[in-house]
């Protein structure tokens, strides 16, 4: 039975009565903020590596209604979210977004903490690198690219 | 003979009305309930006066009454309190017919609950509109069953399913009014909706228009829904949505309010809040805003999210298994009563057709009759009935054809006499052109020049404004074109063009929202409330994240059932990234401007230099 190629190129047979997904490319700022983000979790990764150098492994970071939490804990979970969402923003993952906004809430969320009780210098770096970073993920195109398709919760029927 | 064709126009495109099966009130006659009706004054500095006992009471009687001053407002009184023996007797016949078998009806239950379609904010709106209904005025709970009672003698009586009709001649249309009667509305305690009060009217019109060969040809069809106005309760005549048999459009009317709905389904009806409007139009500019900011597309129910976060919901149930009434029906319409002259009874009585509560809100007094509104003004669809379904700029079809065509007759004539004019211009124009240029270089002509130099000019720029209205006029008398030729050959726009927010009966997936939703959506507020106080009582040191902590989880939850939890992450941390944004501005101001300056210059030098490698 003779198959049509997708439209792309690829090369992949579509099956006759098989929807077929249609292929999502990498923009280029896509591409950029996959290197912000494999850049943000780099960073958080010598946070925690220079803690450790310093030799200061037990220095606590207070989280209020957390209570004192390991330094190099919080910025290695931080670490590993980042390279997560790098990897899922690599390959284009629909969850990859989420993630990279999760790691930057959570990121914002600490320094805003952390400036109201120790503030420490590098706070104010990690607020401008995840303020840039929230804006490029704001954006309609980038948004688009890690769209799921049509909402469920969209009704149909009316053409006003 | 006019008043004979008039009704016959009524009977032949009379509605069939469809109800659910619950429904214990229908559209009778207002003969047989003024005469159940004693007549009464409220003064507020004398409190109730009873005018005319219950049984003196007629609609002639009640035509002939005027109310002086201006404090009274005068009310009829359909039903007196049941006492608790009749109320027992009431309660012990529901229960036998609940455990008959052969009479076994299925007690009223709603499908997905109200509170699980909305958000916190409403629902906590909500609970404080119940708790005000306990110091507001109201219907009383056993009014819903001594309305019944009552309705049901009524009928005993030979109560007849009528309704009210008139046909209004206005803009080329020929509205048919229907308005529909009913003794009680038990929204509130039959079926969880806003308000009971005595006495309900409702309408629906049907807009028809006559051809060239002079036959008449239904357009439109607004039904009325809870005092609203507009384009959105109107339905074109070919719309799929709308039902037919025959000539006779079928019509659903919610279960105790009685609005008419267009197709069968479950509505949320909204109660706005009048007083929370400053900070809906404040959200509203917020989301709009972020949505500049990052170009992103919302759907369309967060267009205007305020529409969707401040309002109480309620829902109306439109079924289609219950009674009918109308042409070929298990009940048919006696014969209609005309509004054409109008009757004393709906003119001359500006009062209210039922007990008034006294409630600031209006939902429980009762409303006026069809003419006016609670506070004796006009009602706008008796007065108005074209612009009340928005068509007082829409013509109908034969008419809008005739005034096209006198449209572009009259765009061609001015077309034609601007086309003359600009070319007698452009003659003058060449002429002084002509004369300017043998006046040049001539000294004694210097003056003479000049004034022509400037005529010129004046005429240029004339000229130039004629060309631009004629470039107009030939896209008009395009679009004009193009039209007639839509409306020769019977192309129409889409019969759903008009509707921005219309009713719509809930989707599936509103309808999908699983049981534990609406659970949790009946619990949320109370456990909220248990857990801000449990919060106080026992982590007075940690009050700050505990609420926050609080406030995320029922957040999180919400959103979780609604499956948009990833919709609330990202506003969260854009709200954060805002936040954090003041703090750096806070923290590094003069840096910030500094750093603006030097770039500003920076930019500048690059400019500047580029400028001068290019010479």
């Amino acid at each position: 039975m003779q198959g049509t190629f997708s439209p792309g190129g690829s090369g992949t047979r579509e099956r006759p009565g098989i929807a077929v997904k249609p292929k999502k490319h990498r923009t280029r700022l896509v591409s950029i903020v996959t290197f912000l983000l494999a850049l943000e979790g780099a960073g958080f990764f010598s946070l925690a590596l220079l803690q450790w150098l310093r030799g200061d492994l037990f220095e606590k970071v207070s989280i209020p209604g957390v209570g004192p939490s390991p330094f190099i804990a919080v910025f290695s979970f931080l670490g590993v979210l980042a390279v997560i969402a790098t990897v899922g923003f690599y390959r284009l993952w629909p969850a990859a977004w989420i993630t990279a906004v999760s790691v930057q809430g959570a990121s914002l969320l600490l320094s805003l903490v952390l400036y109201a009780t120790e503030r420490p210098a590098y706070i104010y770096w990690i607020m401008i690198f995840c303020v840039v970073l929230v804006a490029y993920l704001n954006h309609g195109e980038i948004r688009s690219a890690f769209q799921r398709g049509p909402s469920r919760n969209s009704r149909g029927g009316s053409d006003a | 003979m006019h008043r004979e064709s008039d009704k016959a126009l009524l009977r032949r495109f009379e509605p069939v009305l469809r109800y659910s099966p619950h429904e214990r009130f229908f559209p009778i006659d207002v003969d047989a309930y003024v005469r159940d009706c004693s007549l009464w004054v409220y003064d507020p500095g004398r409190g109730p006066e009873l005018l005319v006992p219950k049984g003196e009471l007629t609609l002639e009687r009640l035509g002939e009454f005027r109310f002086q001053g201006f404090h009274g407002l005068p009310y009829l009184k359909f039903i007196e309190p049941v006492s608790p023996a009749q109320m027992a007797t009431y309660r012990l016949k529901q229960v036998r017919e609940d455990l008959s078998e052969g009479r076994r009806r299925k007690r009223f239950r709603a499908e997905t609950g109200r509170l699980a379609r909305v958000g916190y904010v409403s629902r906590l709106v909500d609970a404080l509109f119940s708790i005000t209904l306990l110091a507001r005025g109201r219907v009383t709970g056993d009014t819903a069953v001594a309305a019944g009672f009552a309705y049901e003698r009524l009928i005993e009586e030979g109560a007849r399913y009528v309704y009210y009709g008139r046909v209004v001649r206005r803009n080329g249309w020929i509205v048919l009014q229907y308005w529909f009667f009913y003794a009680f509305n038990d929204w509130r305690s039959g079926f969880y909706g806003a308000n009971d009060h005595e006495a309900d009217w409702e309408g629906v019109c049907i807009y028809l228009w006559e051809d060239e060969t002079g036959v008449l040809k239904a357009e439109w069809i607004a039904c009325a829904a809870h005092d609203e106005a507009g384009n959105d309760l109107r339905r074109r005549w070919d719309d799929p949505d709308l039902e037919k048999i025959e000539d006779h459009p079928v019509v659903y009317a919610a279960a105790g309010s009685h609005a008419n709905y267009f197709q069968p389904g479950e509505y949320l009806a909204e109660l706005k809040l009048a007083f929370l409007t400053p900070l809906g139009r404040m959200l509203d500019k917020v989301r709009k805003f972020q949505q500049s900011l990052f170009g992103k597309k919302q759907d369309r129910a967060l267009r205007h999210p305020s529409e969707f976060f401040i309002r109480v919901p309620f829902i109306d149930y439109a079924a289609a298994d219950g009674a009918a009434i109308g042409p070929g029906q298990s009940r048919v319409w006696s014969e209609p009563c005309l509004l054409d002259p109008v009757p004393s009874w709906a003119f001359s009585y500006r009062g209210l057709w039922g007990y008034y509560a006294r409630d600031p809100a209006s939902g429980e007094d009762a409303p006026a009759g069809p003419l006016y509104n609670r506070d004796g003004t006009m009602r706008l669809s008796w007065y108005d009935p074209v612009g009340w379904a928005g068509l007082s700029d829409a013509l109908p079809p034969g008419i809008e054809v005739e005034r096209s065509r006198q449209a572009k007759a009259r765009a061609e004539k001015a077309d034609e006499t601007l086309q003359k004019q600009a070319a007698e211009q452009k003659e003058a124009l060449i002429n002084l052109s002509i004369e300017a240029r043998a006046m040049h270089a001539h000294t004694h002509l210097k003056s003479a020049y000049r004034d022509h130099q400037a005529k010129m000019r004046e005429k240029s720029g004339t000229l130039d404004e004629m060309h631009e209205q004629i470039a107009s006029n030939k896209a008009m008398l395009e679009a004009l074109d193009l039209h007639l030729k839509a409306l020769d050959s019977g192309g129409r726009p889409s019969p759903r063009a008009h509707l921005r927010r219309p009713h719509l009966p809930a989707s599936d997936v509103e309808l999908r929202l699983s049981r534990l939703a609406e659970t949790w959506a009946a619990i949320s507020i109370g456990l909220a409330v248990m857990g801000l106080v449990a919060l106080m009582l026992f982590a007075q040191d940690h009050l700050r994240e505990g609420v926050a902590a609080l406030a995320f989880t029922l957040v999180a939850i919400e959103a979780g059932f609604r499956r948009r939890l990833q919709r609330l992450i990202a506003g969260i941390t854009v709200g954060l990234a805002l936040a954090c944004s003041v703090v750096i501005v806070y923290e590094f101001l003069w840096e910030i401007l500094l750093s603006l300056v030097l770039l500003v210059s920076a930019h500048l030098l690059v400019q500047n230099l580029r400028e001068l490698w290019r010479r």
